[in-house]
Formats: C-alpha cells, sequence, structure tokens
C-alpha cells in the first residue's frame, strides 16, 4: 500500500484495489474507526481511492501511518469475514437458524399457568407487594429523583 | 497477525483420505480437533503420516482415527451427529435460563476495576422499585426454558434488600405455580450481610457468592470500601460464618459460599498467596478469570489492566501451583476455568458457560435486567448502556414480550456475530469446537460486534489457555488431577439433576 500523507491536513491518502475489496467492507471499516477518522473515497475504474483526515489534532505522520495500517487491517479483516460467511454460509446460517428457532419456544408465547389464576395465588402476590412496599418504605432510604446516567462517554485512547 | 499454526511447506497431503478437521502445532506434537468435538493429539510423524494418508487399517491409530471422525471414509454419522448435539446442546435450548437482575446500581465499594458500572450509596434513584421487580419475574417466566435461574447482581444488591426478598418469594410462587424448575443466587461483597438476611437466603434456598481477590492487602486495593476501610476482613469473616453453618447441617452442605477473584495487574505477584487463601479457607474452586476493559475497568485500564499474554502466563503459573496442591495431597482445590474447558473436550459436554459457545450465550443462554426494567443481551452489554450507547438494549419489561426480545436486531447480530464458522481465524482454529467469541467485549474494545481475531485480546486470552490446557492433558501427571476433578464435577450435577421441578433448587 503506498501511502500520501500530509501532516498539515492530517490526512493520509491510499488506493485499494476494487478486485480485491468491496465498497461494503469499506464502508464497514469506515464505519468501526469512525471514532478516530473521517474518511472520504472517490474512485477510478479500477480503484477506490481513500483519504483517511484523523481527528486528533495532534496527528503526525507516525500516526497517521498507524492509522492507515488499522483501516487496511480493519479492511481486511471485513473482506475475509465476507469470504469465510459465503464459503460457510450453509452451516452458519443453519446454526444460527436453529438456535433462534429453538430459543423462540414456538410462535406463540406459552399462557400463564391456571394455577396464578387462582385467588389465592393472586391474594398471595398482593400481599407480598404490599409488606415489600411497606419494607422499602420502612428501611430504605428515601427514593430521588431520577439524576440521569453517572458516567459521561468513554474517551478514545483509554490505553485499551 | 494470525496466530493459527500452518503445515511445514511441501508437506504431503491426502485430500481424499480426510474428513474435515481443524489441527495446531503444539511444539513437538499436533492437535487434531473437528467439529463432533472430538480431538487427537499425535505426534508431529503420526500427523505427518496421517496428512499424507499413510495411517492404513491395520494401523493402531487407525482406529482412533476412525472412530474420533477424522478419516472420510469411514465416518459414523450417527455416533458423530450425537456428539455434536451433545457437545452443542445449548442450540437446542427454549430459550435463556440465566436472568441476571440488577437490583440497584447502588454500591459501598469502589473497586479499582468495577464492571458493573456502579454508583455512590447515595443514588437511591437507581434502586429497582417493587412494581419493576414483580414485572422482571413475570417477564422471566414468560420466557419458554423449563429451567430458570435468577441471580442477584449490583451494585451491591443487599442494598435493596426488600426487593430481592420480594423477587425471591415472588419468583418461588410462581416456579411452583407453573411447575417451573427454580435456581437462585446471590452475588454479594457480603459487606452488608447479616445473621437475618442469611437466614433468609438459607431458608429459600438461595446459593450466595461474593468476590474474593486475594490477601488483605491486595483484595483492599483492588476493591476499597468508599471512604476507606478493609473490605477483606468481612468478607473472610461470612465465609467462614456461612460455611460453618453449612458444615453444622446435613440439609445445609449444598449451599456452600462459592467466591470469584477479578485478575487485576496487582494479582499478577500473588497467584500462590491467592491460592493458599482459597484453600485455607476451603473453598472448592478458584476461578482465575482474566479483568475485561469494559466499564470502568476500561476507563483504568492504564493502571489496573494487562497484556491478554500476561494474563495467560500467570493463569498457567498459578493452575500449576494448584495442579502440585492437588498432586501433593495437600488441597483437592479445582480450577475453573479448567474444569469448564475439559467438561467440553474430555466430556465433550457443555458446561453452562456463556461466553464459550458458539453462538454465544447472549440473549439464548441469559438475560440481564436493569434496576428500571431494560433489558439487555447480557451484563456487559447492560454496562456499555450505562456508558451512553444503547446498542445492547433489546427491550424492557413493562413494554416487551419475549418474541420481540429474541427477534430484536440486536439479539440477531449477536448471534450471528458469535457464531464461529462465520469468523476470520475462527472456523480454522483447532480450539473451535470448544471455544466462542463474545459480542460485547468486541464491541468495547475493537468496535464491531464481530471484532478482529488476530489482533483480539479475548483471542489471545482463550488460545493461551485452551494451549495450557491441553498440554496439560498431555501430561500424566497433570491429567491424573483433571481427570479427578472432572469426576468430582459430574457427581456434583447428578446431585444437582435430582430436584424435582417445582422445587427451590441450590445453584453450584
Amino acid at each position: 500500500m503506498i501511502l500520501d500523507t500530509d501532516v498539515k491536513e492530517r490526512s493520509v491518502s491510499f488506493d485499494v484495489p476494487k478486485k480485491i475489496y468491496s465498497m461494503d467492507a469499506l464502508r464497514i471499516a469506515a464505519q468501526i474507526l469512525a471514532p478516530k477518522i473521517d474518511v472520504y473515497l472517490d474512485e477510478t475504474k479500477a480503484a477506490y481511492e481513500v483519504t483517511l483526515k484523523a481527528k486528533r489534532r495532534d496527528a503526525g505522520e507516525a500516526q497517521l501511518t498507524a492509522l492507515a495500517g488499522e483501516f487496511g487491517n480493519e479492511l481486511l479483516n471485513q473482506e475475509y469475514r465476507f469470504i469465510v460467511g459465503r464459503f460457510n454460509h450453509k452451516i452458519s446460517s443453519l446454526i444460527v437458524t436453529q438456535a433462534l428457532m429453538a430459543a423462540r419456544g414456538g410462535e406463540t408465547p406459552a399462557e400463564a399457568p391456571a394455577g396464578e389464576s387462582a385467588p389465592e395465588f393472586k391474594k398471595l402476590v398482593a400481599d407480598m407487594v404490599r409488606n415489600a412496599e411497606a419494607e422499602v418504605a420502612r428501611t430504605m432510604p428515601k427514593k430521588i429523583p431520577h439524576q440521569g446516567t453517572p458516567l459521561p462517554p468513554v474517551k478514545e485512547d483509554a490505553g485499551v | 497477525m494470525s496466530r493459527l499454526t500452518a503445515l511445514p511447506s511441501g508437506a504431503a497431503v491426502d485430500t481424499g483420505a480426510l474428513a474435515a478437521f481443524n489441527f495446531r502445532d503444539m511444539g513437538g506434537w499436533h492437535l487434531l480437533t473437528n467439529d463432533y468435538g472430538q480431538f487427537l493429539m499425535l505426534s508431529s510423524a503420526d500427523f505427518s503420516r496421517f496428512m499424507a494418508g499413510k495411517v492404513v487399517a491395520g494401523d493402531p491409530l487407525y482406529a482412533e482415527l476412525e472412530s474420533r471422525g477424522f478419516l472420510k471414509a469411514r465416518l459414523d454419522f450417527k455416533q458423530l451427529a450425537a456428539n455434536y448435539v451433545k457437545k452443542n446442546s445449548f442450540q437446542w435450548f427454549p430459550g435463556p435460563s440465566l436472568h441476571m437482575i440488577v437490583v440497584t446500581l447502588r454500591c459501598n465499594q469502589k473497586c479499582q476495576y468495577c464492571h458493573s458500572s456502579v454508583v455512590d450509596p447515595s443514588r437511591t434513584d437507581t434502586d429497582m422499585d417493587v412494581e419493576t421487580a414483580r414485572k422482571t419475574v413475570d417477564f422471566i417466566f414468560s420466557t419458554p426454558n423449563p429451567t430458570i435461574c435468577i441471580e442477584f447482581q449490583g451494585g451491591e444488591p443487599l442494598l435493596n434488600w426488600p426487593v430481592v426478598k420480594f423477587i425471591t418469594e415472588y419468583a418461588q410462587a410462581k416456579a411452583k405455580a407453573g411447575n417451573r424448575k427454580l435456581l437462585m443466587a446471590l452475588v454479594c461483597n457480603f459487606t452488608l450481610m447479616t445473621e437475618d438476611k442469611l437466614d433468609f437466603l438459607f431458608d429459600h434456598h438461595v446459593s450466595i457468592c461474593t468476590s474474593l481477590d486475594g490477601p488483605a492487602e491486595l483484595h483492599n486495593k483492588n476493591r476499597p470500601f468508599l471512604g476507606g476501610g478493609e473490605a477483606q476482613q468481612k468478607v473472610v469473616y461470612w465465609l467462614e460464618k456461612i460455611q460453618e453453618r453449612c458444615n453444622a447441617d446435613e440439609k445445609k452442605k449444598h449451599y456452600l459460599p462459592g467466591a470469584l477473584m477479578t485478575t487485576t495487574r496487582f494479582s499478577m505477584d500473588y497467584g500462590p498467596e491467592i491460592v493458599d487463601l482459597y484453600v485455607k479457607l476451603g473453598l472448592e474452586q478458584i476461578f482465575l478469570r482474566p479483568l475485561s476493559p469494559i466499564g470502568y475497568a476500561k476507563r483504568v485500564w492504564k493502571d489496573v489492566g494487562y497484556e491478554a499474554e500476561e494474563f495467560v502466563r500467570f493463569y498457567e503459573k498459578t493452575l500449576d501451583y494448584i495442579i502440585d496442591l492437588n498432586v501433593s495431597g495437600k488441597s483437592d482445590i479445582m480450577e475453573r476455568m479448567a474444569l469448564i474447558l475439559l467438561s467440553k473436550v474430555v466430556k465433550g459436554e457443555d458446561p453452562g458457560f456463556m461466553d464459550l459457545r458458539s453462538p454465544a450465550g447472549a440473549v439464548l443462554g441469559c438475560l440481564a435486567y436493569n434496576y428500571n426494567g431494560e433489558i439487555f443481551v447480557s451484563d456487559e452489554g447492560r454496562m456499555v448502556d450505562h456508558q451512553g450507547d444503547p446498542l445492547f438494549r433489546v427491550g424492557d419489561v413493562a413494554k416487551s414480550d419475549w418474541i420481540s426480545v429474541i427477534d430484536h436486531p440486536t439479539t440477531r447480530a449477536c448471534v450471528s456475530a458469535s457464531t464461529l464458522d462465520n469468523q476470520p481465524m475462527c472456523h480454522q482454529c483447532a480450539f473451535k469446537p470448544y471455544c466462542g467469541v463474545e459480542p460485547v467485549f468486541h464491541y468495547e474494545t475493537q468496535k464491531s460486534v464481530f471484532g478482529q481475531m488476530p489482533t483480539s485480546g479475548w483471542c489471545v486470552s482463550h488460545m493461551g489457555i485452551f494451549d495450557v490446557i491441553f498440554r496439560k492433558l498431555r501430561d500424566p501427571r497433570a491429567r491424573r488431577v483433571l481427570d479427578k476433578w472432572l469426576e468430582r464435577d459430574q457427581c456434583r450435577w447428578q446431585e444437582s439433576e435430582a430436584v424435582p421441578a417445582g422445587q427451590p433448587e441450590v445453584v453450584r
């Protein structure tokens, strides 16, 4: 892969052969790396022309080269995933369908058991709810209004 | 870079004779596995003969290759299909059996690595209320699996004790009315345990598990109280207390408490000391678990995290120590991760571990319920939501039914992404029949539910652990210990299976 880096623009450009890589793989790779880069695409007859623009303002030559490598790895991963998916399509579809259909447990959800509509059961549950609410009121600290999500989203480059 | 191993260049291969299989060069010998869960450990010379189609009828190796489904012309489909179904029984399960309820996000500890995205004890707005608890139990009982396991999590669940009690009693009433098999478990930090609470848990067959990271200096560093103070003494006190009560009463022998440890960077130098403490406390098992960069742990990864390779080294060293203790007769403590993998590899059974399945246990095997009734594919999915990304939210107990959860696009994406036949590298890996990938982990670390296996820490650590386990299986001294563990584990499950539906049962 021949890289054309422009540190001033925080960008790196390269060509991706259409014979090997699909637009779908490019789009997925771009989506996955979206927190770090903006991706611009153009195309010729034989290749996609990719330009990555780093979101970090301090990205230098080394970082831009690393980002291009990271993008290339993800692109390869996605394209190869398509190949594996096509190759194993029959078996993987069978496994996924089997697992989902078995978990579904049939088309219509099971009715609640008859025992739950009995008056004794309903009374038992009503007592339980009443007792629990009374215990909450008696023993628990006063509930405060909802305060929202306690954490801001994690920043990139948290060291993971 | 792929961690798979290749054939030597120029190696003779008779493709016409070979059934589908994966292999791994283990350094001096080769491991062969196939989708039926069968494996063989061959010397490199035998492996070359096999690949070249030179193992013929009458050769002692021929019968073994034949019986394990490695010879294309000699496949016993009926037997191999039975093996496949036994190993992958979860693919036929009618919905999730494990339901994790977060009854509060509040916690009185501030663990360095907390996965659970907890909040300060003053944040009572994050307590589950009784009405939501009731709807959560109703939703759980609307899922089709005849066996239901409810696990209380947090935050610190004992901070919302009335709701823990309510859920326990209500679920047990519903299990009785519907003749469902119900297991209940509480995961708590023990610092708020009392005799009264313990009586209730014993009376209602709720099994108890806590976190114990090791000796006081390590545990208290990893898991400090909010505002300071020593947590480890309380954990040890209650572990001993509960064991004392269990040992004094034959009926309570199944209630022996469990403990889980989380490995931080600080734990790396403490392997033997951690094991010694577990042995001293009479704990039956230790689970050497890696830390995941999810939740708060992601924020402090530079301080508490480590490379996957470092964890594998820690795992092997500590497992060696545990095996030595067993060989010398000083202890019969078992290591849980090894036991999980051995159940899959040696017994060809699924031990019910959600993370190592294909497809993974997300929704198919487990669901997590937040304090406000939101439903997630797993507890890790809930933590991602806590940080502002609702991708793994698949419903709400107030609005959703089971069909809408299982048909949710995120459910389908997780199932598809965690089917190893769809995964580059995994589909060719010798550990594929026993392994699994976790969509939430990869979304958190690699921004995609599919992940990128060649650079995945998940893959590095699990392949490393599989390497360790298969090497132990080839070592007669270690193998004797591992076989004994499997035998003991089998007895435990047989006892558990004997409990009839409609009766509360103990999770072990």
